[in-house]
């Protein structure tokens, strides 16, 4: 089972994702900021984790550069959600050091698609790597 | 073999490829009916997933504060509109509680039938601007207006503008989620300010019943 690591300040949104990525084959766990989520991620090692740019305490692009700084998550697939497309931030969150990323709203199979993308490719470089 | 036999052995193997031909196609046309009914069931689930967690979100709390959160979230990551005001319907006129995104866009008071918003909100139901006029639309024309409906009463009005640059309309789930949130979200406000009005009469130590 794939655990994944859902960041998000908004209960509704952490709430939805839950409901919609609900499947035998996926464990969550979750956070509200980018400080909780460098916690849960260092103590939970996910699979992957989607994490939300705007929240309080540290966005999800500083928690992002965070998260590739610790050795436990230095290759978790990180999807970074967002309301906006902008060039600006999309290139801000990629120099952090993500992956991909996912606009809000969002259906279902939007993100079993790019989860699934994200962490085939992690597990083939994996394998390369050893 | 004689060649008339083989003849009708080619024959018989024509009529064979062909029926064979037919039978994929039909295959294939019901693997494709199936596709699309996996797809309008996952579409289904989908919008049913969402108008669960929006109900659940509007009545997990009497906290008038956490249930705007609820409502403004709901609006700008569910629906994926950037530009919101709610307004709360005192007398004969809407005043504006709250706005993300609105700067110059909407009025603190709009007369209860008024041109615009007023009148939209006047006829006490839920108004989607039409999506082949979505692009033409003047930025202070509202995109939706969504009545917030206690029994007959409107007591408040959700008016929506711009949509986030990846969404250029309304599809059918955001038409439920207005729906939903017409009543649910009324009968949830209604509901904490009843709370809060009974927990204030209350002696100190005392619970509402």
């Amino acid at each position: 089972m794939k655990k994944i690591l859902l960041v998000d300040d908004s209960p509704t949104v952490l709430m939805l994702q839950k409901a919609l990525l609900k499947s035998d084959a996926l464990s969550f766990v979750t956070a509200s900021d980018g400080l909780q989520a460098i916690e849960v991620a260092k103590r939970e090692r996910p699979d992957a984790i989607l994490l939300d740019i705007v929240m309080p305490h540290m966005d999800g692009i500083a928690a992002c550069r965070a998260l590739r700084e610790m050795p436990e998550t230095r290759t978790t697939p990180i999807l970074m959600v967002t309301t906006r497309s902008e060039e600006a931030q999309m290139a801000a969150a990629k120099a952090a050091g993500c992956t991909g990323y996912l606009l809000k709203p969002f259906t279902k199979a939007e993100v079993m698609a790019k989860l699934e993308e994200v962490m085939t490719r992690a597990g083939e470089e994996e394998v390369r790597s050893t | 073999m004689r060649s008339d036999e083989l003849v009708i052995e080619n024959n018989q193997l024509k009529e064979r490829v062909d029926a064979l031909d037919r039978s994929l196609r039909t295959t294939e046309r019901a693997m494709e009916r199936l596709a699309e009914s996996y797809r309008a069931v996952e579409r289904d689930h989908d919008e049913l997933t969402n108008l669960f967690v929006i109900t659940q979100g509007l009545h997990s709390t009497l906290d008038r504060k956490k249930l705007h959160e609820v409502i403004r979230d709901v609006v700008l990551n569910l629906v994926g509109c950037e530009q919101v005001a709610h307004y709360e319907r005192v007398g004969d006129a809407l005043e504006l509680t709250w706005s993300v995104g609105v700067e110059g866009l909407a009025p603190r008071v709009i007369p209860w039938g008024a041109d615009g918003i007023g009148a939209l909100a006047a006829k006490e139901e839920v108004y989607v601007l039409d999506a082949a006029r979505f692009e033409a639309r003047r930025r202070d024309e509202p995109s939706a207006v969504v009545p917030l409906r206690f029994g007959e009463q409107t007591t408040g009005v959700l008016v929506l503008f711009g949509l986030l640059p990846q969404r250029s309309t309304y599809a059918a789930l955001d038409r439920a989620i207005f729906e939903l949130l017409s009543v649910q979200a009324a009968v949830a406000l209604t509901s904490a300010a009843f709370y809060r009005e009974t927990a204030l009469t209350m002696r100190p130590g005392e619970e509402p019943s």
